[in-house]
């Protein structure tokens, strides 16, 4: 229900940034809010990290590798948006599975100046096994509780003006102001 | 084949059991299961010329022989043939901007010596500005396979790591297997493939009737570079020419611009916007591949040499445009604030000679013009040194030292202390004061310290056309920096020189009475208030501890010299007691910048700038454009005086301020007090090498209109106009 209303409140974009779609499009919502499957992955120190971490806190969680190219296009943007959510306890967590690791990731946060997300690792690509996705990018939207509220796959538009208040909404439920 | 060994059959079961768990279980996993699982129920794999497809629908990939078995030539003709869905896209063995290009491992083969891998000619794709070079439809990759016995049996184990994208990307994992018998080499019914793709494999430059004529690299102006290739010959008649380059340090160009002029048989090709700035390209090996839109593509290798950036005169040589904007830049610095206090002691000093024998005054004048190239010498000195060694470089960035902001600090206080007649530096008979200042001695030493710190000073600002001279210089190698540089002292120097070779205008100076004193204390006052300011851009790159410390040292040191002073003749009985104490505070405040007291950087991004100003990210630019939006960019620093000015007067007051306010603007504030890899790299692309730099992007200016260093508030209006470009022409 509650996706649903957030979703319905969305007016589709009129155009994306060239190569992403419109975070409206993209979506599918969970009505109800699904349990996520388990999943661990590796922050750059090399530490074991769960949702259970971040609980409390709303989640973005995006499963890329920097040899996907329609992942690079979002990776700017998913950028930018951790920024603009800084301020609203919503953590973007960008996984990556290149099985490099922490090197690939680590060089390619530093040639684009990707300065406002975490490096965030699953080698050996476990994570998209548990949320059983056919492809990346692959990004999945988690509320306070830790529980699935929505998805999308394929690059998306993540800084388009209204993305930072559907996430909210999708993340807060109908109560929280736009 | 033989069976698998105990770790693969533990790899099988689990994959299987993957398998069950889920059906529709990642790719990845789920072809090396369905692949182990095929072994597991054919354990004879095809001897044939073909080995099975093993992929999804998406993708999938199968190894091919041309012959039909292993024959007696000790060489097969073999191929990884990648078969792909419409809309998606396999890689060249280079990908461009992202992407993983097949790789195979031939671990578990027999028979095999060697297996070479050639690459047919690959075409572009992009996607949001990213350039990416492989293959749709589908591809062959030509494998030229040696045998270690010929005439024997080969078996192939190939696993293959590829990956193929559409809206999404999907890695994949296949192990192939194929056996070819020994007997009579007979064509396949696969060798038409092999033989197709062996064609687009490309050949050489003269195979297309071309020869390389030249190969050039030339600044762009913006800390990028352009390439440029001219090619020559009678068959100088190509398609739709496209250009590929590998052994780029970064980036994956665009496609190329392409000049051809039939009758003199010419080609020229231009690659745009290279991320490497041209010193780094020049004389790398290069390997270009050519295409033109059939199936005729050449592959040669070239080492670019330097060419001079368009629109300007020679590569040795330095513009005259460009010294002359040096020396005016130096001129104009004279009156810039962050000078002003160290040379208004000259013209003080100056003052105090009034009525002195002109030699005198002659060469207490060129003392000071000296000090001031010298400074400019030290300073070409410190940045060719760090060029040398690799670090970034740029204007005033010895202001991220906290070193130097100690040692400027106490070296103001000390100045202070001097026209307060406190100390008297480097006369003669005042040993203590030289000690203090480096054990500098002569007469006109006083003369040349000041030149040197104005120079070292005049950093923090920049003036109209430093940037323009700076900004040439350190794109280029140690000789044109220190001709720039000795340019930009010239002309700092040049009010002071200008009155050595007259000195008669000294006369026009009053004689000096009490008005000097007074003065003296003003100046003095002016220099406390440059270390305060100095120690104030410290609290920023160190801590608000470390600069209280130094604080509390240089009053501690003002202390000392006030009361040896009040002590009048009598401690003057132990000067060496006071100026031993004077420089161990001196000495402990550059100890500062060693101890703990250092600032913790916070999360990078996240440091709020406040206001209507976000963090920069440079990444945030490009997207925001596109959706139709102006983006702001201010490059600011603390200890950046033109900056404060600007953004007190012009950025943080209305109606600047109400206008990037609104949503369709985003304002982001780039802060280089401290050193900062990020912003350096960005000063860089547009030739910069200091601060202050201000950006404004739109629909209707995506590279940027650049604001003037000093700007008011209705050229950043006409600015944010014209990057909205029409959209918000249109609303009017």
């Amino acid at each position: 229900m509650l996706a649903a209303l957030g979703l319905a409140a969305l007016a589709p974009r009129a155009e994306a940034a060239a190569g992403l779609t419109s975070l409206s499009r993209a979506l599918t919502g969970f009505n109800p809010p699904r349990e996520p499957p388990a999943f661990t992955f590796l922050t750059a120190k090399g530490e074991k990290r769960t949702l259970a971490d971040y609980r409390d806190q709303g989640v973005v969680l995006n499963i890329w590798a920097t040899w996907c190219v329609p992942c690079l296009a979002e990776m700017p943007a998913l950028n930018h948006l951790s920024a603009l959510l800084n301020d609203f306890a919503i953590s973007v967590l960008p996984v990556s599975i290149d099985t490099k690791g922490l090197g690939a990731v680590k060089a390619y946060y530093t040639a684009h100046g990707i300065e406002s997300l975490p490096i965030l690792l699953d080698p050996d690509g476990s994570i998209a096994d548990a949320f059983k996705i056919d492809g990346i990018p692959a990004s999945f939207i988690i509320d306070r509780r830790g529980r699935l509220v929505a998805q999308c796959l394929g690059a998306v538009d993540w800084d388009a003006p209204g993305a930072v208040a559907t996430i909210r909404r999708l993340i807060s439920g109908r109560n929280e102001p736009a | 084949m033989a069976a698998p060994c105990r770790h693969e059959w533990r790899r099988v079961v689990s994959a299987i059991m993957r398998l069950l768990r889920s059906l529709s279980a990642w790719r990845l996993a789920g072809i090396a299961g369905a692949a182990a699982a095929v072994m597991l129920l054919l354990p004879w794999p095809a001897r044939a010329a073909a080995s099975g497809w093993i992929g999804d629908r998406h993708a999938a990939a199968r190894l091919i022989t041309a012959e039909r078995a292993t024959g007696s030539a000790g060489m097969v003709d073999a191929g990884l043939e990648i078969r792909l869905a419409p809309g998606w896209h396999a890689y060249w063995r280079d990908p461009g901007a992202a992407g993983l290009p097949p790789a195979i491992d031939w671990q578990g083969s027999h028979n095999l010596a060697a297996a070479k891998l050639a690459w047919p000619a690959p075409r572009r794709f992009t996607l949001a500005g990213l350039e990416t070079y492989g293959y749709a439809g589908g591809t062959v990759l030509p494998i030229a396979v040696t045998l270690e016995r010929p005439g024997a049996p080969l078996v192939l184990h190939a696993t293959v790591a590829y990956s193929a994208c559409r809206d999404v990307c999907v890695p994949y994992h296949a192990v192939l297997d194929l056996t070819l018998p020994a007997g009579i080499a007979a064509a396949g019914p696969e060798a038409g493939l092999i033989a197709a793709a062996r064609a687009a494999v490309p050949g050489t430059l003269s195979g297309l009737g071309l020869s390389l004529r030249s190969a050039s690299v030339s600044p762009d102006g913006s800390g990028r570079s352009a390439l440029a290739l001219e090619l020559a010959g009678p068959g100088a008649m190509l398609a739709r020419v496209d250009l590929f380059v590998e052994g780029l340090p970064q980036g994956a160009p665009g496609p190329p611009q392409v000049a051809t002029d039939g009758e003199q048989g010419r080609i020229a090709l231009l690659l745009r916007d290279i991320d490497s700035p041209a010193p780094r390209l020049a004389g790398r090996r290069l390997v270009f591949t050519l295409t033109d839109g059939t199936d005729r593509a050449a592959t040669f290798e070239a080492a670019p040499a330097l060419a001079p950036p368009a629109g300007l005169a020679g590569a040795a040589l330095i513009p005259l445009a460009v010294i002359g904007a040096a020396l005016l830049g130096g001129l104009l610095l004279n009156v810039m604030p962050c000078v002003l206090p160290v040379l208004s002691l000259k013209f003080l000093y100056l003052a105090r000679l009034a009525g002195s024998e002109r030699r005198t005054v002659r060469l207490e004048l060129l003392a000071t013009g000296g000090g001031i190239i010298a400074g400019f010498l030290l300073l070409a000195a410190g940045l060719i040194a760090l060029q040398e060694f690799g670090a970034a470089i740029g204007w005033g960035i010895q202001f991220q030292s906290p070193w130097f902001l100690v040692a400027m600090t106490m070296v103001m206080v000390l100045f202070a202390a001097d026209l307060w007649g406190w100390i008297s530096i480097a006369m003669p008979g005042s040993n203590e004061a030289a000690a203090l200042t480096g054990r500098v001695h002569g007469r006109h030493s006083r003369a040349v310290l000041v030149g040197l710190f104005a120079t070292l000073l005049s950093t923090s600002c920049t003036a109209p056309f430093i940037g323009t001279a700076v900004g040439f210089a350190l794109s280029r190698g140690p000789l044109e920096i220190v001709a720039i540089f000795v340019a930009m002292g010239l002309g700092l120097a040049a009010p002071t020189l200008s009155v050595a070779a007259v000195p008669a205008l000294v006369r026009l100076v009053p004689r000096p009475g009490r008005w000097t004193i007074w003065l003296s204390r003003v100046f003095g006052g002016l220099l406390l208030a440059t270390a305060i300011w100095l120690l104030a851009v410290l609290a920023r790159i160190m801590s608000v501890d470390a600069a209280l410390v130094v604080a509390g040292l240089a009053l501690a040191l003002l202390g000392v010299l006030a009361v040896r002073r009040n002590a009048g003749g009598r401690i003057g009985a132990h000067p060496r007691a006071s100026g031993g104490l004077s420089l161990a505070l001196v000495l402990a405040a550059l100890l500062v910048p060693m101890t703990g007291l250092t600032f913790r950087p916070g999360v990078p991004g996240v440091a709020d700038p406040g206001g209507n100003w976000h963090p920069f990210v440079r990444a945030s630019i490009a997207p925001n454009v596109a959706r139709g939006r102006t983006v702001i960019v201010n490059v600011t620093a603390a200890w950046c005086l033109i900056c404060q000015v600007n953004e007190v007067t012009v950025l943080d007051r209305d109606p600047v301020a109400a206008r990037i306010a609104g949503t369709d603007v985003l304002a982001m504030r780039a802060d280089w007090t401290r050193a900062d890899a990020s912003i350096t790299n960005y000063l860089e692309s547009f030739g910069r090498y200091g601060v202050p730099l201000d950006v404004v992007y739109g629909p209707g200016a995506p590279g940027g209109i650049v604001l003037p260093d000093l700007m008011t508030a209705p050229e950043v209006i006409r600015a944010l106009d014209r990057a909205a470009g029409e959209a918000r022409a249109a609303e009017r």
